[in-house]
């Protein structure tokens, strides 16, 4: 089973996804804010596939992607974005964005993407 | 008349500095106890955020976590609430349909339809748009009445709630508002007409029809929600309002949607939108023409080109050479 970052700054998004996600096997870590990941991205190199919001105050999902592509890295990222910035997913893709959801999401249909991305070696 | 004496002049200052150090101290005692408040919500939430989310995404009944949840009261009740709805944004499937049963259940839409007819506007408000999170259906009507509001804070929540009720009535509820003063601002409505849109058939029929309504900006939110629905089958009415509205306000929503939704059938409408008198309307048709496959707007672009025209000439020079026919073998 794989180690996924969750980054998001809604406590009960964290809590939704990550259970979901330790419900499927997986090792969760979480983080509140685009540049807490970047920590935990320093520290753990052993993140497969990180999950981030794209509405965040301070660095917002865009801005981590961005950072972290520049930096040469090759995580898969998933970004979760509300339905009305769907326009704004352009930023999204050329930033690196491997895959996205919009909200309101199905837990299940999360699952199954992260699972799919994994499975793409 | 010397009635400042010392002593008087120091029970005055002792007053005064008293009265000083009451109210620091009183600030200080209001600061703490609203920290306190907010430390005991966080609190509260810590406990009821697991158990929500555990509710939400349960494969299987849990009779004692939903008992716990159904029973929960008091300022823990609040926040169960609280926890509920804010999940019930974030989802949709059955997950959702489970919290709105909790919430049913906990006896929320009442207390709900009360607040949404409080004298104040921020509980008015506030009730409406969780009102319009659960879509029950009997809150239908309040909702869509709600959209007549006299606060237009309370107006533009209520318009966005309609859009749980997308159709013909809630289509007409929020374009009406549009028809007024103005107070309500197009961009409120144009959200909910596009999620109304997206999700019924009536809606889009009535959002087509509002194109030829006789207030202009009706018109306008019409032409940028079916833009931004990038509903290709209505480039040819997108392109008769750019042509003959007489509205520049109207032919910009137009042409600003044609740069989505244009097809070879809006070219001869975009390139009349170039020579328009009003400068963004002229913009937004270049646009949209260079937007479309350079094999239907080829001899456009060049009629464009020749004249010159202070906004246009500079974005087209902006623009990357077309290939040119030589270049394929
Ligand atoms: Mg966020």
């Amino acid at each position: 089973m794989a180690h996924i970052l969750v980054v998001d700054d809604d406590p009960d998004i964290v809590e939704l996804v990550s259970l979901k996600l330790r419900a499927g096997g997986h090792e969760v870590t979480v983080a509140g804010s685009g540049e807490a990941a970047r920590d935990v991205l320093a520290s753990r190199r052993d993140v497969d596939l990180a999950v981030v919001d794209h509405m965040m105050p301070g660095m917002t999902g865009v801005d981590l992607v961005r950072a972290l592509r520049a930096e040469g890295s090759q995580l898969r990222i998933l970004m979760l974005t509300a339905r009305s910035q769907e326009r704004d997913l352009e930023n999204g893709f050329t930033a690196g964005v491997d895959d996205y959801m919009t909200k309101p999401f199905s837990p299940r249909e999360l699952a199954a993407r992260v699972g799919a991305m994994l499975a793409r070696r | 008349m010397t009635l400042l004496t010392p002593h008087l002049i120091l029970v005055a200052l002792a007053a005064l500095w008293t009265l000083i150090a009451a109210t620091v101290l009183l600030i200080l005692l209001s600061h703490a106890l609203r920290r306190g408040r907010s430390r005991h919500r966080e609190e509260l939430d810590r406990r009821a955020r697991p158990l929500v989310v555990r509710f939400a995404l349960a494969e299987e009944d849990d009779p004692a976590l939903e008992g716990t949840l159904a029973r929960a009261s008091g300022a823990f009740g609040d926040r169960v609430d609280e926890r509920l709805l804010s999940v019930l944004e974030t989802l949709r499937g059955d997950s959702r349909e489970r919290i709105v049963a909790l919430l049913v259940d906990r006896g929320h839409p009442p207390r709900l339809r009360r607040r949404a007819r409080s004298r104040r506007t921020t509980v008015r408000a506030a009730a409406l748009r969780r009102l319009g999170q659960l879509a029950l259906p009997t809150d239908e009507d309040l909702i869509r009445g709600a959209t007549a509001d006299p606060s237009p804070v309370v107006a533009a929540i209520a318009i966005r709630a309609a859009a749980s009720y997308p159709g013909r009535a809630s289509v007409a509820a929020a374009l009406e508002r549009l028809r007024g003063r103005g107070e309500v601002p197009a961009l409120v409505v144009v959200t909910s007409l596009i999620a109304q849109g997206a999700a019924s058939a009536d809606a889009l029929a009535a959002i087509r029809e509002g194109l030829v309504d006789p207030s202009s900006r009706v018109r306008a939110a019409c032409a940028q929600t079916l833009g931004e629905l990038t509903s290709t089958a209505d480039a040819a009415a997108l392109g008769r309002l750019l042509r003959r509205d007489p509205t520049p306000g109207v032919q910009l929503a137009a042409a600003t949607a044609l740069e989505r939704v244009g097809r070879a059938s809006a070219v001869p409408a975009l390139l009349d939108g170039t020579r328009s008198p009003w400068g963004p309307v002229r913009t937004h048709s270049l646009l949209a023409l260079l937007a479309l496959p350079r094999e239907v707007t080829a001899a456009a672009l060049a009629e464009v080109a020749r004249r010159p025209d202070p906004l246009l000439t500079p974005l087209l020079a902006a623009q990357p050479a077309p290939p040119s026919p030589e270049a394929h073998p």
